[in-house]
């Protein structure tokens, strides 16, 4: 958290995505510190999410998860799906490009 | 009466919400989210499923964003005695445990350094 310079990329390109969704809720800037805590905290929840998930895939005896897995992981986590339609379909979202090119190009 | 059950009654606006998010972009990228599902031993090839994830984990930054937004507007506008030209909102470790507190969460400030 001291060092932002050597972090992976992925971790880079969340934050990066993190930022552009303060920037689409209304802030103009950031302090370095709440945006790696905002950072972290959504590193740990795809990463506690997809433990979840995988647990109910395998409990369900398959290898491959389905949707179901998912929505269920996160009403377990308290992430109700309601509005989470509406969320996707807002008027002003942005997309950032995927990280890949990059990747192979510094490798 | 409606928490036991949040699957069912929804169930038809769901599978076609799903089948709407094959071709949708997400703000976090698919490779990203496909890379920390990974993390957790969860492999799938359906951009769906990534994409799905990808919206929770969006939503959570921008509930807890603005939910910090509007704290940081109440703190400004109790203290309006600057009355600057331009107003600029930051995103503050202060606000963010005040909206991180609303969902659970302790955050601190470090104690020292920064």
């Amino acid at each position: 958290m001291t060092e932002p310079e050597p972090t992976d990329p992925y971790r880079a390109c969340l934050r990066v995505a993190v930022s552009s969704l303060c920037t689409e809720v209304g802030y103009d800037c950031a302090d370095s510190t709440a945006l790696e805590t905002v950072t972290e905290m959504v590193q740990s929840l795809l990463v506690e999410l997809g433990r979840s998930a995988r647990a109910f895939t395998e409990l369900a005896s398959r290898v491959e998860p389905v949707s179901a897995d998912i929505m269920l992981a996160m009403v377990e986590m308290g992430m109700p799906m309601t509005g989470l339609q509406e969320y996707a379909m807002r008027s002003n979202r942005v997309s950032l490009p995927s990280p890949s090119a990059t990747v192979t190009a510094k490798q | 009466d409606q928490a036991p059950l949040p699957i069912a009654p929804t169930s038809p606006p769901i599978s076609d919400f799903l089948v709407q998010l094959e071709d949708y972009t997400p703000t976090i990228p698919d490779s990203v989210t496909a890379h920390y599902l990974a993390t957790a031993g969860l492999e799938t090839t359906d951009p769906r499923i990534l994409r799905l994830v990808s919206l929770a984990a969006q939503k959570f930054v921008s509930d807890v964003a603005s939910d910090a937004l509007a704290n940081c507007k109440m703190r400004q506008s109790n203290t309006a005695t600057n009355n600057k030209k331009e107003k600029k909102y930051a995103l503050t470790t202060e606000d963010l445990a005040v909206a991180l507190g609303d969902q659970g969460v302790n955050v601190r400030k470090p104690p020292y350094y920064q």
